[in-house]
């Protein structure tokens, strides 16, 4: 069953395919680079028109880390490089599989190309977990102003997520009633670069 | 600053992106291409843009008292844009950014500045997590152009 305002996304170009749920009328885009395979999946900007909202699903092949040490990883890089503040680390499972999701908050300036940048929050929950040799990052991102609205269309991607050649029984997915939160902008522009040239 | 004098000082921030180890070729690109570099009005407050219709660089002219080093910078992203001559995309967004923090790792020293300190953090990361923030800022962008 597929939850009212919600969409599957099935992955065609990676050579591990996999489904997950994400918000209607949000845009879809597969990223391939060297020994990584990805989903960016843009939501709304924020009020200033500086960030958009998103979901990032990544797999990163031939990881030997481990979820927990993967997740240690991002928040120390992040703390390093902003001066991230740490919101938390919890156990959970996607897919039927053991996951580790880390929460981090961190200062941006926006828009990064300005003269007279804002200090902006942004937070970012992370889901990892492993699948044989592969780890895979199920990321969200917000400013906090719009962190509370999609977190739990973000959830529902997580809890939807799958793989579909595995039977069904060790799936982790189970439907869910999750309001659909509101846009906070419906223009379609939003989903546009801000400009057309290569200025920054 | 007078319009020789704003020549001048581009043409030392150009030599001295030049003696960077990033910065050289795309220096290079901007001497070979014959790119005007000047400061100007720029609507949103934006710090620069290159403009390939108009062979030039545009550096917000609120930036007329920066340092060197941030000028440098700044050209070395602009730069990178000349030198690749083609529409924009993430990956090029990410090659920009890439050699502003280059530079600024080379030539920062003991200064501090909010926008380079910040792109320098989101490079150091690597080109995976980089380029997920680029996508943030401007989703719209192909991956590649």
């Amino acid at each position: 069953m597929i939850e009212r305002g919600y969409v599957v996304f099935q992955s065609g170009k990676s050579q591990f395919p996999y489904t997950f749920l994400y918000p209607a009328g949000w845009k879809t885009r597969e990223i391939v680079e060297k020994g990584y395979a990805g989903v960016f999946v843009a939501g709304p900007r924020n009020q200033a028109g500086t960030f958009s909202v998103s979901f990032t699903v990544g797999v990163m092949f031939e990881i030997v880390q481990t979820a927990k040490e993967a997740a240690t990883a991002f928040v120390s890089s992040h703390r390093l490089a902003f001066g991230c503040q740490e919101l938390g680390q919890i156990s959970t499972t996607v897919a039927g599989r053991p996951a580790v999701v880390a929460e981090i908050a961190y200062s941006m300036p926006l828009p990064l190309n300005s003269v007279k940048p804002q200090d902006t929050l942004i937070r970012e929950r992370r889901v990892f977990f492993k699948r044989n040799s592969h780890l895979y990052e199920l990321d969200y991102a917000a400013t906090e102003e719009d962190y509370e609205t999609w977190l739990g269309a973000f959830q529902t991607l997580v809890e939807s997520f799958a793989f579909p050649e595995e039977p069904t029984d060790t799936l982790s997915y189970r439907p869910v009633v999750t309001a659909v939160p509101q846009p906070v902008r419906e223009e379609s522009p939003e989903y546009e670069a801000e400009r057309d040239q290569s200025n920054e | 600053m007078g319009q020789v004098g704003e020549s001048r000082k581009f043409q030392d921030v150009l030599t001295a992106l030049e003696e960077t180890e990033a910065g050289y070729s795309i220096a290079t690109a901007i001497r070979e291409r014959g790119t005007a570099v000047r400061f100007g009005q720029i609507g949103e407050d934006v710090i620069a843009y290159s403009d390939p219709g108009r062979n030039e660089i545009v550096v917000n002219e609120g930036l007329s008292d920066a340092s060197p080093n941030v000028l440098i910078q700044h050209l070395a992203h602009e730069g990178t844009h000349v030198q690749w001559n083609r529409p924009s995309s993430i990956d090029q967004e990410y090659h920009a950014f890439k050699a502003e923090a280059e530079v600024w790792n080379q030539l920062k020293g003991d200064e501090t500045n909010k926008q380079c300190d910040w792109v320098r953090g989101m490079i150091s990361q690597g080109e995976v997590e980089a380029k997920k923030k680029i996508r943030w800022l401007y989703p719209g962008l192909p991956e590649y152009a």
